[in-house]
């Protein structure tokens, strides 16, 4: 209800405004021009996100205060936190990035959107810059209309600066001509009311403007026209640091759970430093005063004191906030809990992703690891067994001995519920996002889509293995019984090596395709096993011929899982420099390879 | 003159730069491979049961296999550079 007469609302101020001033026009048409510029700026900068702005971000965030130093340098560059947090959003929930590298750059944000008042006071108020304005609008459009990507990307980042420039100049020109028909320094408030009421009026404005920045500029052009005092200037900036929050809050109810933290870690740290601010307001007046005195900053000069209280009050709020980053973190993990985990669906494909193709590899990886962890309980179930006793059995052969109990579950159902939701909704990602990509990112994801089809072959292979193993598994020919039981070995020993290979990943090692090569051989031999041992069988008619066509098929689809997931491996394991993978893929053994070593190793 | 360019521009061509790095990682994956495979055989020497040498065995064949894959393709490199 309130969203529905809101914009209504909205426009009849705006057109009663407009109709009782023209210098109000004039003034919201600065806001209007200046966040048109910010759209077109950060439409710029997403086609330059592709590569290397991700690159920079996976070496940038490793370590806590490396996540600030990126947060202050591209909000300072690109001139939005907004979009700063979309990337960080799609990081988190790519898996590609901590929480507190998250909090770490939200921090650094805060900080590098201060150079924005900096920007406006120290140049843009000294100079005509609606004079650099025209240009690169006009640059900037010539730039937008051609084919190439990152010459359009240029273009826009231009046309943006320019709207951004001619926005701030219209701001100015109209506050400077506001003040010669109505005089708004005259509704100044001073003291704690003053300071509470304008903080509000921070928050309420850039809430409708959905931007800090915007709010600053507007605060940094009245106060030049001495519009508003500098006291009441000073309120208002703490106020557009808190609005911003809300803007996020807004924009993180619709994301997904590590948007939601960032976004709290966002209202937390900002609110923070709003009561420090206000709390400790002529503690940072008398530290402003001195700052600019050391920085040759005259006395009256309220702008550029502005600027130095908007970024001092973002540092301190770092300095205070920087030791409980950590307790922050684990505060909301509790306090907004994961339910993905239970949930069915999936758990880091973002919307946001696909615009950034490496974290959008990244995503959709992370996802076909989480489809594979599904899936390894539906595999180990399937020769019933639990996952962890293969994990953590000293010998496979005792332990499939041992557990003869049949697992009663239907694959079909747990499939349908758990696994061809997320598979589904990666191929749609696939789909969506591959074609506007690089050729080398077009490739991984190929790869990737591969290893989510080998995955779900697997499964497959094992509903129709079961079919079998279930009858046989208790077979009362012993006989038949120890060759279901070497099939279950089978699995359950590629399953355990594949896993302890899988746990080198996290040491980062980079040769992880070589080692699959032991299994590949392993595997051979357990095959060439089974199949004499079926012959030896059938030949000595120790079991019937209806049974050994049986034994031979689900040998065949025990084959099928161990190959798929080894295939599955191979491509979800490598996660190295390309280059490196590219030689290894070519020294790994092929299937001759593998049968010759096989075959040396039994005449031995 | 213009076989010096020719020369020239091949060296700073993008397949030549590829090829360039092509060789160093394989030159590094096999230095890397042998230290393996002289960790491999002092585990081997030191191995107590027939259970362990005969694992520890069929690793060093894939591993001697691995680098022998290696140095074949090491060397068809060198010999298109040269």
């Amino acid at each position: 209800m309130l969203k529905k007469i809101f914009l209504p609302f909205i426009f009849f101020i705006l057109a009663y405004g407009f109709w009782l001033s023209p210098d109000f026009k004039e003034i919201s048409a600065g806001v209007a021009i200046f966040l048109f510029g910010m759209i077109a700026l950060e439409q710029g900068f997403t086609a330059f996100t592709g590569g290397a702005l991700e690159k920079i971000l996976k070496v940038a965030t490793n370590k806590k205060w490396k996540s600030v130093g990126f947060g202050v340098l591209t909000t300072t560059v690109m001139q939005s936190s907004s979009l700063v947090s979309v990337i960080t959003i799609s990081f988190l929930s790519a898996g590609m990035l901590e929480l507190a590298a998250g909090i770490g750059i939200i921090f650094g944000a805060n900080l590098g959107t201060t150079t924005g008042a900096w920007l406006v006071a120290g140049l843009g108020l000294k100079v005509k810059i609606s004079a650099y304005a025209m240009p690169m609008l006009v640059f900037g459009v010539i730039l937008i209309l051609q084919k190439s990507k990152p010459l359009k990307g240029a273009g826009y980042i231009l046309a943006g600066l320019g709207f951004l420039f001619l926005g701030i100049s219209y701001m100015k020109e109209g506050f400077d001509a506001f003040k010669g028909t109505l005089d708004l320094s005259q509704f100044a408030m001073s003291g704690i009311t003053g300071l509470l009421v304008f903080s509000l009026i921070g928050i309420v404005a850039t809430v409708i403007m959905q931007s800090s920045h915007a709010t600053l500029v507007l605060i940094i052009t009245a106060l030049a026209a001495s519009q508003i005092t500098y006291e009441n200037a000073l309120a208002l900036a703490i106020g557009a640091n808190v609005g911003t929050t809300i803007t996020a809050l807004i924009g993180a109810m619709s994301a997904n759970i590590a948007g939601k933290r960032l976004a709290g870690a966002h209202l937390v740290f900002n609110l923070v430093t709003g009561v420090i601010a206000i709390v400790f307001l002529n503690q940072f007046l008398l530290a402003v005063d001195w700052i600019s005195q050391l920085a040759g900053i005259a006395a009256d000069d309220y702008t550029l004191k502005l600027a130095v209280f908007h970024t001092l009050f973002n540092l301190i709020g770092v300095v205070v906030m920087w030791p409980f980053v950590s307790k922050l973190v684990q505060f909301l993990e509790q306090v907004l809990v994961d339910k993905s985990d239970d949930a069915i669906g999936a758990k880091y494909l973002h919307e946001v992703s696909v615009d950034f193709p490496e974290t959008a590899v990244e995503a959709v990886r992370n996802e076909t690891m989480h489809v594979y962890q599904l899936s390894l309980n539906v595999l180990c179930d399937g020769i019933s067994l639990k996952q962890n006793n293969i994990l953590n059995a000293d010998s496979l052969r005792t332990l499939v001995k041992q557990q003869r109990r049949v697992f009663d579950f239907d694959i079909d159902e747990v499939y349908e519920n758990k696994i061809k939701g997320i598979y589904s909704e990666i191929i749609a990602f696939i789909s969506k996002a591959s074609f506007s990509w690089e050729v080398q990112q077009s490739e991984s994801i190929h790869w990737l889509r591969a290893a989510n089809l080998n995955i779900v072959e697997a499964i497959k292979d094992m509903k129709h293995l079961r079919k079998n193993m279930v009858r046989n598994m208790n077979h009362q020919n012993d006989l038949v019984q120890n060759q279901y039981d070497f099939l279950r070995l089978y699995i359950a020993q590629t399953i355990k090596e594949l896993e302890q290979i899988r746990a080198l990943l996290e040491s980062e090692q980079d040769d992880i395709l070589l080692l699959l090569d032991t299994v590949k051989v392993d595997l051979k031999e357990m095959e060439n096993t089974v199949n004499t041992d079926i012959t030896v069988l059938l030949q000595q008619d120790l079991v019937s011929p209806k049974m050994a066509t049986s034994l031979i098929n689900d040998s065949r689809y025990a084959f099928s899982i161990a190959n798929n997931l080894i295939a599955m491996a191979s491509t979800l394991y490598a996660m190295y420099d390309k280059e490196h993978l590219k030689v290894e893929r070519e020294v790994l053994l092929d299937k001759a390879d593998v049968e010759d070593i096989v075959s040396e190793g039994q005449h031995h | 003159m213009d076989k010096i360019i020719e020369i020239l521009s091949s060296y700073f061509s993008a397949k030549f730069r590829e090829k360039l790095k092509r060789i160093k990682t394989l030159d590094a994956l096999i230095v890397k491979l042998e230290k393996k495979e002289r960790k491999l055989e002092a585990k081997f020497a030191a191995a107590q049961t027939v259970e362990e040498k005969k694992k520890i065995n069929k690793q060093l064949t894939v591993l001697k296999a691995q680098k022998e894959k290696a140095q074949q393709l090491a060397q068809e490199n060198s010999d298109e550079q040269g």
